[in-house]
């Protein structure tokens, strides 16, 4: 080899080492601060991975339980525990996901209420917020298994350190903030939920004009992954109770398939006996006052329906003998 | 180029012409029969020839050299166009691994990497919002959007050129210049003697200097003639569609007062090495960059009608307003990187590319301490997925 070419190797290795080990140890550092937050989806899952979520009553689903269901309110009226997992903007198979975990480091709960929409069983092939997978994708099995059918992480963010940090500057410097900054903040989620104290805002008058009515799809696998799902929950006698939370009934008009999609959901009820409460052509679906857009709920309305359901509930005693 | 191929050749009049002499050839065919970096090889070709025909060069005896150039892999997607006369020789001498030139290619790749991935792939995020929507936009959200996409555009072609050269010259071949600080033109010739180099030198020796010698009786009218035919053409290398033939010709039309003044051929003072530029200066620089902004607008609208819809929409008191964009901290943190870029690149003018000097100007820690900050700067800040804009063309 000749020496000029010898060197030039010798030297890019020397100036690549220090980037290795400072990756590696960057990569940790990271991760290591993620699992502290208390904020949005990385509190959540913290929870979880942390064994915080020992809960008598847990909702699963996705945005529509996470904005919708107050544990607070449900608690102070039924007396027993409840936390909000639910996962924004993920269908079932990424809920099951967080289903699996939480069934691994915490204790089985009492009650799943499992908030059922026309999203629920569809899939979607973009990784939506995937940054709240970055600390456990890489040392967690289930997690890489689980997204890794999702366009979003290619092959060497799986397997070398930091690389699934490129890009990233916001969750580096949201991690920066967890380890130096104050500890004393407050968490966005409270046991999951976030209430969204907002108005109705124009959007949806604009899609009206431009968007043209549509299906939605449902993923064949995922209605069977759902179908175990519910046999699993039976099996492991845990009580299981389908919610359709309300949602502005101007929206589900777009939907030319609605029926049928909730159709499934009766269907399954029907077939394993679970209680489903649907509140999509409920009063409050007609009306602006309690929607931020379509189909999420602001505070006032969250709060209501949350009532709503517990009053319901407490009538049909679907929660007795807990 | 490419694209004006891919258009010509994807258009029913060729489709039909084939399928008039019993081939029938399906769009998904032409596009694999259509070679990558197409517009590189065909000017490669036609240099070779006339400069062979000129005299310039000796025909290549190797077939090997030949192909090797015409194909040479490092500049074959979007540039520099090298001549024969250039790369023809290296290809044909024995070289040695130059262990500076190595580094320096480096470099160089490392420079532009940061050029395309943090300062035009960031730029990418909001001109592709404002494009997109800019009918519903304030006029302050469109100038905005038209300031990153003249800034992405150069980032994006720039790097991708620092890139290829840089490549080349690790593997130990120096290629041709492609851009040389073009925002720091004092007026639009100068400009486009920088920007793309390698296309309008091309054009210079191949279509200007014959047009001009041919209308030479017709005084400013010829020359005129002569830089409208030029910049016609570079339009339409871009692409067979009017935006373009547009675009070149209010670049073309930027000549006039240069020429009627008979400013066009006199030199300019150069600013290489001028840490402070004087007022006239720098109103020439800001000048230069104004004219290029409004040209994009026509380069980057799908459509004629839209590029003057965006100009009617620029025109109003909302160009007063704060910007509207979905990203702030990502349109704050571009900005401070455009700003890192202009000082980067004017205290590094007198060099081939922005930090060439650092080599000799630093000692060895402070040299990769500013490699290692630029490439943890590139791996957190690059933004992903944007294709090269020059790859299209």
């Amino acid at each position: 080899m000749y020496p000029a070419m010898k060197k030039f190797l010798i030297t890019i290795l020397i100036f690549v080492l220090p980037l290795i080990v400072c990756a590696w140890l960057l990569d940790r550092f990271f991760s290591d601060s993620l699992r502290q937050s208390r904020n949005g989806e990385f509190g959540v899952w913290n929870d979880i991975y942390n064994g915080k979520v020992n809960d008598d009553l847990i909702i699963y689903g996705g945005s529509r339980a996470w904005v919708h269901f107050d544990p607070k309110i449900m608690t102070d009226s039924l007396g027993i525990s409840v936390y909000n997992v639910g996962l924004n903007g993920h269908n079932f198979l990424l809920q099951n996901l967080r289903h699996r975990l939480l069934l691994k480091y915490n204790e089985k709960p009492e009650v799943i209420i499992h908030a059922v929409d026309i999203m629920t069983l569809g899939k979607r092939p973009d990784l939506f917020n995937l940054e709240q997978f970055l600390p456990y994708m890489m040392d967690d099995t289930a997690v890489a298994n689980a997204i890794a059918g999702y366009e979003g992480y290619d092959y060497l963010d799986y397997r070398l350190p930091l690389m699934r940090y490129s890009g990233k500057w916001k969750t580096v410097y949201a991690a920066l903030k967890l380890r130096f900054g104050s500890k004393n903040y407050t968490p966005d989620r409270i046991k999951g939920y976030q209430g969204k104290d907002m108005v109705w805002n124009s959007d949806f008058e604009k899609a009206k004009e431009e968007i043209n009515e549509f299906n939605m799809d449902l993923d064949p696998a995922t209605v069977r992954l759902f179908e175990k799902y519910i046999r699993e929950c039976r099996e492991k006698n845990i009580r299981l109770i389908f919610v359709s939370p309300p949602e502005y009934i101007e929206g589900q008009l777009f939907v030319k398939n609605y029926d049928e999609i909730m159709n499934v959901f009766r269907k399954f009820s029907h077939d394993y006996s679970v209680p489903y409460y649907d509140y999509t052509k409920d009063t409050m679906s007609y009306s602006k006052r309690y929607f931020y857009n379509s189909t999420h709920m602001n505070k006032l309305g969250a709060e209501l329906f949350t009532r709503k359901l517990v009053v319901d509930m407490k009538k049909d005693k679907v929660l007795d003998n807990l | 180029m490419d694209c004006l191929y891919s258009s010509i050749l994807t258009s029913s009049f060729l489709l039909d012409a084939f399928a008039a002499i019993n081939i029938n050839l399906s769009l998904h065919t032409i596009r694999i029969i259509l070679p990558l970096g197409i517009s590189f090889y065909t000017f490669r070709t036609i240099s070779y020839l006339l400069d062979i025909d000129r005299g310039k060069i000796k025909p290549c005896k190797d077939w090997v050299v030949f192909f090797s150039y015409v194909s040479f892999f490092p500049s074959l997607i979007s540039g520099p166009i090298d001549r024969a006369g250039l790369l023809v020789p290296q290809f044909e001498k024995k070289r040695e691994f130059n262990y500076e030139q190595a580094v320096d290619g480096f470099r160089q790749i490392l420079w532009g990497l940061f050029k395309k991935l943090v300062v035009a792939d960031n730029c990418a995020t909001v001109t592709n919002e404002v494009f997109g929507n800019f009918e519903a936009l304030p006029a302050s959200s469109l100038m905005l959007g038209l300031f990153f996409y003249t800034i992405q555009i150069y980032a994006d072609f720039s790097g991708y050129s620092d890139m290829a050269i840089g490549f080349a010259r690790l593997i130990g071949f120096n290629i041709t210049k492609n851009f040389d600080f073009p925002f720091f033109s004092q007026n639009i010739a100068e400009f486009w003697q920088r920007w793309h180099i390698s296309l309008t030198s091309w054009l210079t020796d191949y279509v200007f200097t014959p047009l001009s010698i041919q209308f030479r009786d017709l005084g400013n009218r010829g020359l005129i003639l002569a830089i409208m035919i030029n910049f016609l053409i570079i339009g339409i290398w871009h692409g067979a569609n009017w935006t373009f033939v547009l675009f070149g010709l209010l670049h073309g039309a930027y000549y006039i007062p240069l020429i009627l003044r008979g400013k066009i051929f006199k030199k300019k003072k150069s600013l290489k090495g001028k840490l402070v530029p004087s007022f006239t200066e720098f109103r020439n620089m800001v000048g230069v960059f104004l004219m290029a902004m409004v040209g994009f607008v026509i380069f980057r609208a799908d459509n004629i009608s839209d590029a003057f819809s965006f100009y009617g929409k620029l025109v109003s008191t909302s160009l007063f307003s704060l910007p509207v964009v979905t990203n702030k901290s990502g349109a704050i943190i571009t900005m401070l990187f455009i700003i890192v870029l202009f000082i980067v690149e004017w205290l590094g003018k007198s060099n081939e590319y922005a930090i060439g000097d650092i080599g000799k100007r630093f000692s060895k820690p402070v040299r990769w301490g500013i490699y290692y900050l630029l490439i943890i700067t590139i791996f957190f800040f690059a933004a992903s997925g944007k294709e090269f804009i020059y790859f299209q063309f």
